[in-house]
Order: structure tokens, then C-alpha cells, then sequence
């Protein structure tokens, strides 16, 4: 491909994928590392960038999770997602008003969660991904991908029954748990 | 409510990213300057202190003129010492003797980094990759100015290679206007003086050419230190010199590894850093000077007497 080409189909992707693999990288690996997995998955697909599928967001997300398993010292994206984790539990009080309360539960309850369930959760509910390209990221077929998302539900909802009031953060599931596709 | 689209309202503002991690023009500088798959890279030391800069070969993508025929030819940056700038001490930061702990001092590293945007700013990159024979070792000194350049306003950047192979020895400055918006990244016709010791020739010549700008690096460098995880600071000597050390200890490929930065205690900005990890050692030394004019003259290429000029640049010997 020629550099120019390159250049321009590069830049199109950054400005149309960047929000997405930010917004993902906050989620896993908390704001204070999500710049750096940004700039890291984008380096990948310039690398890379004659082997992207043609709907590259599953395979930029799969860039990014390996980013953030590989690139980051677990301390460091323990401390960076904890920090993250811990905003979206805090803010308004909850008797101040009922919607805000049920959107504090819901976010304390997902917090608490282990981080597989999580990433299952946000991936369909934040990140809009289809069954197929959650499957994708998660690197499992699509019909063990609603076994687990079911499972994941349910906890959720058992979390906000019991309206944690604190966080607990569960240990960062293994990277190796589940390989990804690419990269 | 179903769960899912009470979780879909709940999605926090974080998620969406805000004006000021706007990285946009770093990113794609960063990523451009570096090789694609099937083009040839020296081992990358990434993610060492001072080393996250792609190598000087794959650091400049042109057009007009051939990748090889500029392979030596650096993008930006190196050092020298960083003495006579006065600056306003960083709020967050102690000069007296009780050394701040490590992640004040880091605070402090990036508060001065604001106040060096018109600096000529200057690296000198040792490398030593395992056996002394590697075609790698060698020294890089870069000078740019001005470290954060307005759109419209002329670059200076001039590189000298200093490789294991003395033959291999380039000087190289570059001038350009700094692009504007979306041609930020896009490569900018650039006056490119190349002075190559091998076969004793010099072109003064005009290309496409992407360069990385001293603001990419110095962006590097900072978020280098933003993201280290230092956790020991001291005061310790540098050449003579007080300064302040911090470090951090990781795992790389598999091997213990330490990233180290001395600072200058008066202005909190990095005098050297070094990465020294799965066998590589890079040093960098940096510095911050104003424009005057004997910085600015470290900004031009050097043509030897008895250099023969030639209307492009060559190759090789």
C-alpha cells in the first residue's frame, strides 16, 4: 500500500475507532491508562494495517485487551481501575433522587463484579457490540457467549439486590484465560 | 427495566473521552513514524524511558525521495545539559533538602514540562544492545526548536548519527513550517541538509517528509513518567551535579528490568534517563535551553571541508 494510501486510510480509522477503544479501555483498565491503550492499539494497526478485517472494531478491541494485558504491570491497571471503579460507585448521594440512586446501585453492583462478567456486561450494554463481535472479543462462540452473559446477568442483579454500599474489587481475571482471536 | 437497558443508561461520562486527552496529532505522529508489517525494524526497545521513539530509520516516511535514501536520517531529538533556564518552581515540588517522595517529585517533573515550549529542547541517545559488535550501538544527538511549535511557524530539527560504524556517520537538519488541522500528520514538504561522513558528500535537497516533532516526544516523555509507577526518589550526584533519582522495577520479556530519571532539583525538568532491561541499556540526556543564539547554532547541519556536494541525497559510499 502505498505511504499516502496508508496514511489516509490510518487516519480515517483513528477518527472513526479512537472513542471506541477509549471508552473500551476505560472500562477494562481504568482512565488513567486508557490514553496510553489508545495510543498502543492504534500503533498495532498502523503495523498491521493490511490485515484488518473489514469491520475492524472487534479486532481493535481484542488489540486493546491484549494491550492491557501485555503492556501494563497488573499493579498498574489494578490502581488505574480501581481509581475508575471507585468514581463510578461515588457521586450524587443516594436519597437525593431516586434515578440516581438506581444508576449508582446498577454501576456499584457492576463494580463488584468479577471482571469477566463485566467486560460480558459492558461489551453489549456500553460498548454496543452484536452477540457475534462480543463473542469475537471475548474469544468464545457465540452460543457460550449467552450462556455467560446470561450468568453475568444474574449476578448482576443479585449484586444490586444487595446494594453494595462499598466496592470490593475482585482480582483481575487472567489474561490467558480466554486468547483472543488476533493480534 | 430490563437489567441491560438500566445498565445502558448507567453508562458513566468516563467513558467518553474529553478535550484533554485529545491525543490525536501524538498518536498519529507516533504510529506513522513507525514500520509497517513486511518493512525491516531494528529491535524496539519501547516502552524503556527515552527509547519509545521508533528507530531513526523507520522514523521518517517520504515521499519525493526513497525510505532508504533516508534511512540514518533522524526525526527529532536529543541533548545537552540542562543548565541557565531559569524557571518557576513547580508548586507541588520542594527545593530544600528533604527529597519529596516519588510521586510528588513525578507530579512535579510534569508541571515543569509547561514551561519549556519555546526551548530548544536536545537529546543524546547511547544504546548498547547485547555484544559489542551490534550494528545498533551507537549515539544519536537530536536538537529541535521550538519544542511546541504554533501551525505556520518554521521547525528547526537536526540530527547526528553517530553509529557503531563510524562510515555510517550522518548529520542531517531539517526546516519546515509546521503544518496546520489534519495535515498535521500527513507528510510536509521539508529542506532537508544531509551531510553523510561515509562517502563524504552533502545535498541540500526538498522532500515530503513526516517527521515526528519534538512535541511528540516531549509528549512521550512525559507520559513516560506519568505512567512509570516510581517508587523510590533520592538525591543523588550526576557528573558532579545534584540531582534527584527515581526509579521503578519491572518484568521485561520475562527479565528483571529498571527504568531510572535523574532530575535537575532547581527546575524539576529530566537531565537523564535510563532504561536497562532483557539486555539493552539506552541512555538519553536531555536539555532544555533557551533560543539564544548559540543553542540555535546547534540546530545546523555541519559540512566538513572537502564534502562534496551532490544534487540528491545518496545512498550509500
Amino acid at each position: 500500500m502505498d505511504d499516502l494510501v496508508a496514511i489516509e486510510r490510518f487516519t480515517g480509522l483513528y477518527d472513526r475507532y479512537r472513542d471506541r477503544v477509549y471508552a473500551y479501555a476505560v472500562s477494562r483498565a481504568g482512565r488513567q491508562l486508557a490514553d496510553e491503550v489508545v495510543s498502543e492499539v492504534f500503533m498495532v494497526v498502523w503495523r498491521r494495517l493490511d490485515e484488518l478485517p473489514g469491520d475492524p472494531l472487534p479486532w481493535l478491541l481484542v488489540t486493546a485487551r491484549n494491550v492491557i494485558g501485555s503492556e501494563f504491570r497488573a499493579a498498574a491497571r489494578q490502581e488505574s481501575l480501581a481509581a475508575e471503579l471507585s468514581s463510578w460507585g461515588s457521586g450524587v448521594a443516594p436519597d437525593i433522587a431516586d434515578e440516581v440512586s438506581e444508576r449508582q446501585t446498577v454501576l456499584r453492583a457492576l463494580a463488584a463484579l468479577p471482571e469477566a462478567d463485566r467486560e460480558l456486561l459492558t461489551l453489549a450494554a456500553w460498548h454496543g457490540l452484536s452477540p457475534r463481535d462480543a463473542a469475537s472479543v471475548t474469544g468464545c462462540s457465540v452460543a457460550t457467549y449467552f450462556v455467560r452473559l446470561h450468568r453475568a446477568r444474574r449476578r448482576l442483579e443479585k449484586a444490586m439486590a444487595g446494594s453494595p454500599e462499598s466496592i470490593h474489587l475482585p482480582e483481575m481475571a487472567s489474561q490467558q484465560e480466554r486468547q483472543p482471536r488476533w493480534t | 427495566m430490563d437489567i441491560m437497558d438500566l445498565l445502558a443508561q448507567a453508562r458513566p461520562g468516563s467513558l467518553d473521552p474529553g478535550p484533554e486527552t485529545d491525543r490525536r496529532a501524538s498518536d498519529l505522529a507516533r504510529a506513522i513514524a513507525t514500520p509497517r508489517a513486511g518493512m525491516t525494524a531494528q529491535p524496539d526497545p519501547s516502552r524503556r524511558l527515552g527509547a519509545r521513539r521508533a528507530s531513526p530509520s523507520a522514523r521518517v516516511i517520504a515521499t519525493g525521495i526513497s525510505v532508504a535514501a533516508l534511512a540514518g536520517i533522524a526525526g527529532v531529538i536529543v541533548a545537552l545539559s540542562a543548565t541557565g533556564t531559569p524557571r518557576p518552581q513547580p508548586a507541588a515540588a520542594h527545593a530544600g533538602p528533604a527529597v519529596p517522595p516519588a510521586g510528588e517529585l513525578r507530579n512535579a517533573i510534569l508541571t515543569a514540562f509547561n514551561g519549556v515550549g519555546g526551548d530548544v529542547f536536545s537529546t543524546r541517545t547511547t544504546e548498547i544492545y547485547p555484544g559489542n559488535k551490534s550494528q545498533w550501538n551507537g549515539v544519536e544527538q537530536d536538537w529541535s526548536y521550538p519544542i511546541q511549535p504554533q501551525a505556520g511557524q518554521q521547525v528547526h530539527v537536526r540530527s547526528v548519527l553517530v553509529p557503531g560504524n563510524p562510515a555510517d556517520k550522518s548529520d542531517t537538519e531539517y526546516i519546515y513550517t509546521e503544518p496546520s488541522g489534519a495535515k498535521a500528520t500527513l507528510p510536509t514538504k521539508t529542506e532537508i541538509v544531509f551531510v553523510q561522513y561515509g562517502n563524504r558528500t552533502w545535498s541540500d535537497t526538498t522532500a515530503l517528509v513526516a517527521t515526528q516533532t519534538a512535541a511528540a516526544s516531549l509528549q512521550e516523555l512525559r507520559e513516560t513518567i506519568a505512567t512509570g509507577d516510581f517508587t523510590a526518589a533520592r538525591k543523588t550526584e550526576l557528573n558532579g551535579k545534584t540531582v534527584l533519582e527515581l526509579t521503578s522495577h519491572y518484568k521485561d520479556a520475562g527479565k528483571e528490568s529498571e527504568q531510572t530519571v535523574w532530575v535537575d532539583p532547581a527546575t524539576y525538568l529530566p537531565v537523564r534517563t535510563l532504561s536497562d532491561g532483557a539486555g539493552v541499556k539506552i541512555q538519553v540526556d536531555y536539555g532544555f535551553l533557551p533560543p539564544t543564539p548559540a543553542s540555535m547554532a546547534e540546530l545546523k547541519a555541519t559540512i566538513p571541508p572537502g564534502f562534496t556536494r551532490t544534487a540528491t541525497i545518496q545512498t550509500g559510499p
